[in-house]
């Protein structure tokens, strides 16, 4: 079933082919909603503990990086925000979460891993080669090891993008499998249906732990990517 | 014809969307756009690269599929 949304004539009146919008776009647009901006130097709670926040994020991922790498600053403090807050509204009931969509974390994998390998083979291409070989390998392993360390390079976006699907994937379907059966079983026994729903409380808070966690290994990867390479 | 119906007032919203999408969005992000995402346009060429060869992949085992029919289908 597709969930579309049909937008008005009016706002279409120039493109006459398509009318819908995929309802999923809309979603993945509702988060920076909650993030409001202001251009006044003091401003409310919310703002001030949302730029709080920020700067936190900000200097603990930022600290390590040369300067060169400091200007990726933006895109990763954006990527963890718009992780951590997709996967948290995910946690939502009857809510989709689009980090939850192989297709949705490989597009945002693949471009930021090959763009730290571009980085590394256009400004230092002889550190980045030799990353291919670890110090003090025996000279007779060395072919083997070339393979192994390039499997393992191109194995990282797939790794990055498959991680955070199965780590949010499983979690929902868990919740979703716990609910149905306390739901179920509630007319027939009633003290099981209490402990069910104790683990149920638990499997939610290890969720919500579990979507920020993510969020935070997602982006410390593509960072630490982008240190072996700016 | 009420007001933001017609042609000409549809083209001037549109106009002032542009404006605003220019004034906010482009010109802060320039430098970055221009300079600093250089590679991360060349990753997104890559995934669109892969994006179409899946979807060519996809169309032409579905077209391959509705034009021979297998056998003995239970």
């Amino acid at each position: 079933m597709e969930c579309v949304v049909w937008l008005p004539a009016k706002m279409l009146h120039a493109c006459r082919k398509a009318r819908t919008l995929p309802a999923a776009v809309l979603v993945i647009l509702f988060p920076p909603l909650l993030i409001p901006t202001s251009k006044h130097f003091i401003n409310n709670r919310l703002i001030i503990i949302q730029q709080w926040l920020i700067r936190l994020i900000l200097k603990q991922t930022m600290a390590t990086h040369n300067t060169k790498g400091q200007t990726w600053s933006l895109m990763l403090t954006s990527l963890i925000i718009f992780i951590a807050s997709t996967n948290l509204l995910g946690l939502l009931p009857y809510s989709f979460t689009p980090t939850a969509q192989l297709s949705m974390n490989l597009a945002m994998a693949i471009p930021l891993w090959a763009s730290t390998v571009a980085m590394g083979l256009r400004f230092k291409a002889k550190t980045t080669l030799t990353h291919l070989l670890p110090q003090g390998t025996p000279t007779p392993l060395i072919p083997m090891l070339i393979i192994i360390e390039t499997i393992s390079l191109f194995i990282q976006p797939l790794a990055l993008a498959v991680r955070l699907t199965a780590n949010i994937t499983a979690g929902h379907l868990l919740m979703h499998l716990i609910g149905s059966s306390a739901l179920a079983m509630l007319a027939i026994n009633l003290p099981l249906t209490l402990i069910t729903l104790a683990i149920l409380t638990l499997l939610t808070i290890l969720e919500t732990a579990i979507a920020l966690i993510q969020a935070y290994v997602f982006t410390l990867l593509v960072s630490l990517y982008l240190h072996d390479n700016s | 014809m009420t007001l933001g119906t017609r042609r000409s007032d549809i083209s001037h919203f549109q106009c002032q969307m542009l404006q605003s999408i220019i004034k906010n969005i482009w010109i802060p992000m320039k430098p970055y756009y221009t300079q600093v995402y250089q590679e991360i346009w060349i990753g997104m060429g890559l995934m669109g690269f892969i994006v179409y060869k899946i979807r060519a992949a996809d169309k032409r085992s579905k077209a391959l599929k509705a034009s021979a029919p297998a056998p003995g289908h239970h």
